[in-house]
């Protein structure tokens, strides 16, 4: 095997999980960088490749509930945390499993954009539909997935849409469609927008008893049909009209591009890059596959000084080492474990802005698990190469409970008896800052490394 | 006198135009800790400090009320519920403040959003990430360099109000261990410069960890004699690492405990009790401590909760999700007594809650402006008033 293209590495790393699979990396090498991209992009896959939990199909009981006697009710909701813990394992398994980790990146990034969690919505096939959602449309147009998370289950739970009546119309989704989903805060809308768009909403609900393709529709009853003065436009606006009409400004474009930006190059911003991109976006109404090629094929994002720049979530570190040096999980409600304790609950964003990411990730009160989860799998990977049993206990440990078994003991041996230089280039962005003398030799100075928590 | 009076003024007196600066800069008083108690899950304010005089409290609690007899009196309207006998001594020293009918304007019932809202001092549609804590030291003055920590979480409770990625909090479980282990073995590696600024800034934080780390161990807390006996179970012995801590001589300004379990939609006469008896003895426990070794001067201890509850209980002998309530203020410079007005049991705002009286920023106001001495532009409301000159 020979150095693994750092370039290849670097696109893989961005849209994956903070680094990528040796074989991977052989798979797009070999042919020009932006064919590269592209077969990338068109191996995003729009299905999950683990089977979902079997529960999910399930009639949604949520007006029936109230009717039960207590002790069945009781027994519903315990169901449900249950089945809630299921679904945030099902979730850590597919990003741990998937062919596609580029889908699961982007279902992650627009579940920290259009988010919700489940401590509010509380049932979690509304949570699976979501991802479900941002799984199909991940990369397909952005007017269509605003209007679709507009009218999500989850989302008309999580902003409180489901309970907003004409008479009484509350603000919550209309306030965050415009802070956090398209326009960015106090950029062009006033407090005014924010009230007559509300009433647009208004009688927007979840459908219950069934499973409707989109599991919305609008009680007439509830909603207000009058007249509204929307962005300097009167008219008898519904939801998706206020909707068309906020993308009509150009700053949405330019929100969504420094956005996706953050996630995929650098923080802060190149600001006349974005704004070059941006144009391109709405031009092209909204099409987000050939906005996030751009951004791939831009030279900011293959400047090698670009490399290692951003800092891993909870999710690249645990995902992205157990991808490349793990095996398939037996036990996938540990990892979700893990990423709460690192930090990343995922389904349960800290509020509704999500995580701020970035360097935040990383903080002395943070700091502590993440170094602890990496010592437990550095300890982890000397029992799977040496054999040393000893270890095994203290990894179980720093691993939040994932077993030493959840190391692949073939890969990394393999991985252990390549030169420093090679084995280097496949775990770290840049070059090592640090010597470690620690356990799990070569491999496991590596994942000490300070620049092991970059990407 | 307008500007040009002033200037005319200052000209004439130079000195005494450098009065006003002086004051402006002020030095903050770093020896004064904050000890934050966050009550998890929306204490039942009106079963802490009952309102006993009103005929409306029995009515809208037949069941989950305590009763008349049983409360112990704090005036002629207002009790402390039974199971808080431990803080009468507190109370009657006139060391206990009690901020009456703490919340905010249009105020948010989940329990999530609730606890971001208190955390980050916003409004309640305003959403921000870094605490109130933090959200001073940045805009007023920051704790000294010297300090081991910005701030110290004891126990498993989330970091709340010292959340930033720039400050430096440690979190320091059961007896904080961990924490200790993880830093006599993290390598931090010196910053040879040339790397991005996420390297940096991993460096920085690794180095800073380290180094609180090390204040904290140099202190040998685990040895140390809090001279007081805490109450037995999780809630005692974070407020035990807190006093050792201090004891002990480890300088930072806020420390942080939790005690969880409040959100008593069943089963309330039990549990709450149970609660309420944790923290008063653990309040009772830390101030001894503090007296016996002279530091009760020094040291304000805070309470705070994501909403109150219904007073209106509900059909499983329970409280449902309400808004303001009652919070503590205690220390040796505190000056005892009722701080604003006990909220109305019949003028609900919405038909079933508490409308608040009393600010939750108010309370952080005090904490910034007088307590540590710090100008906060971003604390729009004054001070409760609560610390002796």
């Amino acid at each position: 095997m020979a150095l693994p293209n750092p370039e290849i590495r670097h696109l893989l790393a961005r849209t994956g999980f903070g680094m990528a699979r040796p074989e991977e990396i052989d798979a797009l090498s070999g042919r020009s960088y932006a064919q590269a991209v592209d077969r990338l992009l068109d191996g995003v896959a729009t299905k999950p490749f683990t089977t979902p939990p079997d529960w999910l199909n399930v009639p949604l009981f949520a007006q029936l509930e109230a009717n039960l006697p207590k002790d069945r009710r009781d027994a519903m909701q315990m169901e449900r945390r249950e089945d809630g813990r299921e679904m945030k394992a099902w979730w850590w398994a597919e990003m741990l499993n998937t062919p596609s980790p580029m889908t699961e990146h982007m279902v992650l990034f627009w579940h920290n954009h259009f988010t919700s969690a489940l401590n509010k919505v509380s049932r979690p096939e509304l949570m699976y539909r979501q991802t479900e959602l941002f799984r199909t449309m991940a990369l397909g147009n952005f007017e269509k997935l605003v209007k679709a998370s507009a009218k999500d289950p989850a989302m008309l739970v999580y902003l409180d849409t489901n309970s907003n009546k004409a008479g009484a119309p509350n603000e919550n989704f209309a306030r965050e469609l415009m802070e956090l989903f398209t326009l960015g805060e106090g950029r062009g809308y006033t407090e005014q927008d924010v009230r007559e768009a509300a009433r647009a909403f208004t009688g927007w609900r979840v459908v219950t008893g069934n499973t409707s393709a989109t599991g919305w529709r609008v009680d007439g009853l509830q909603h207000d049909g009058g007249s509204k003065k929307f962005m300097g436009r009167t008219g008898r606006f519904d939801g998706d009209d206020i909707i068309d009409i906020i993308l009509q400004q150009p700053q949405v474009a330019e929100f969504v591009t420094e956005k996706l930006w953050h996630d995929l190059v650098s923080d802060p911003a190149d600001r006349v890059e974005v704004q070059r991109l941006a144009k391109a976006f709405r031009d092209s109404k909204y099409e987000l596959k050939p906005l996030v090629r751009a951004v791939l094929l831009s030279d900011a994002f293959r400047d090698p000084q670009n490399r290692g720049s951003l800092v891993k979530s909870p999710t690249d570190l645990i995902v992205g080492t157990f991808r490349v040096i793990g095996t398939p999980p037996a036990n996938p409600s540990l990892f979700a474990a893990a990423g709460r304790a690192l930090g990343q609950d995922l389904l349960d964003p800290p509020n509704v802005k999500g995580w701020p990411g970035g360097l935040s990730w990383i903080d002395t009160s943070l700091l502590p698990a993440r170094n602890a989860f990496m010592n437990g799998v550095a300890a982890g990977v000397e029992v799977q190469v040496t054999g040393k049993q000893t270890l095994a206990t203290q990894a179980r440990r720093d691993m939040k409970n994932l077993p030493v078994q959840a190391l692949d003991a073939d890969r990394l041996k393999k991985m252990s008896a390549l030169p420093d230089a090679e084995v280097a280039a496949l775990l770290l962005p840049v070059a090592p800052v640090a010597k470690i003398n620690g356990v799990g030799g070569k491999v496991g100075a590596l994942l000490l490394d300070p620049t092991y928590n970059l990407k | 006198m307008n500007r040009r009076n002033f200037l005319a003024t200052a000209a004439m007196a130079p000195l005494v135009s450098f009065v006003p600066y002086r004051l402006a800069h002020a030095a903050a008083r770093w020896d004064r800790v904050l000890l934050l108690i966050e009550l998890s899950g929306g204490n039942d304010g009106l079963n802490m400090v009952v309102p006993y005089a009103d005929p409306n409290y029995a009515k809208l609690r037949p069941t989950v009320g305590i009763k008349r007899e049983a409360v112990l009196q704090m005036d002629e309207r207002l009790g402390l519920a039974p199971e808080m006998s431990p803080l009468m001594p507190l109370w009657k020293n006139k060391e206990l403040a009690v901020a009456l009918g703490v919340g905010y304007p249009d105020p948010n019932l989940s329990h999530f959003r609730g606890i971001d809202i208190w955390n980050t001092a916003t409004d309640s549609d305003e959403s921000a990430t870094v605490g109130w804590i933090s959200q001073i030291f940045k805009a007023g003055e920051a704790p000294p360099v010297e300090f081991a920590a910005d701030g110290i979480v004891v126990g498993r409770g989330s970091v709340g109000p010292l959340r930033a990625p720039d400050r430096r909090v440690l979190v320091l479980e059961n007896g904080g261990a961990a924490a200790m282990n993880e830093a006599k073995r993290m390598v931090a590696a010196p910053d040879m410069g040339g790397g991005n600024a996420a390297l940096a800034h991993v460096l920085a934080t690794q180095q800073s960890f380290k180094m609180s780390s090390a204040a904290v161990l140099a202190k040998n807390v685990d040895k140390v004699d809090p001279g007081a006996t805490f109450p037995a179970g999780d809630f005692g012995s974070q407020l035990q690492m807190a006093a050792r801590l201090l004891v002990g001589g480890v300088q930072v300004p806020v420390i942080k405990a939790t005690l969880g379990g409040f959100d008593t939609h069943a089963g309330q006469p039990v549990d709450q009790p149970a609660l309420l008896a944790q923290l008063a003895s653990g309040i009772t426990a830390f101030s001894e401590s503090m007296k016996k070794n002279g530091l009760w001067d020094r040291v304000m201890v805070m309470t705070y909760s994501e909403f109150g509850r219904r007073p209106k209980e509900n059909g499983s002998s329970g409280t449902d999700h309400g808004t303001a309530a009652p919070h503590f203020i205690a220390g040796g410079k505190v000056k005892g007594g009722f701080y604003g007005a006990q909220p109305s049991l019949t003028d609900f705002f919405d038909g079933n809650n508490l409308t608040h009286t009393t600010h939750f920023r108010s309370m952080y106001a005090t904490a910034a402006s007088e307590w540590w001495g710090i100008s906060v532009p971003f604390l729009k409301e004054k001070p409760l008033g609560v610390v002796k000159a």
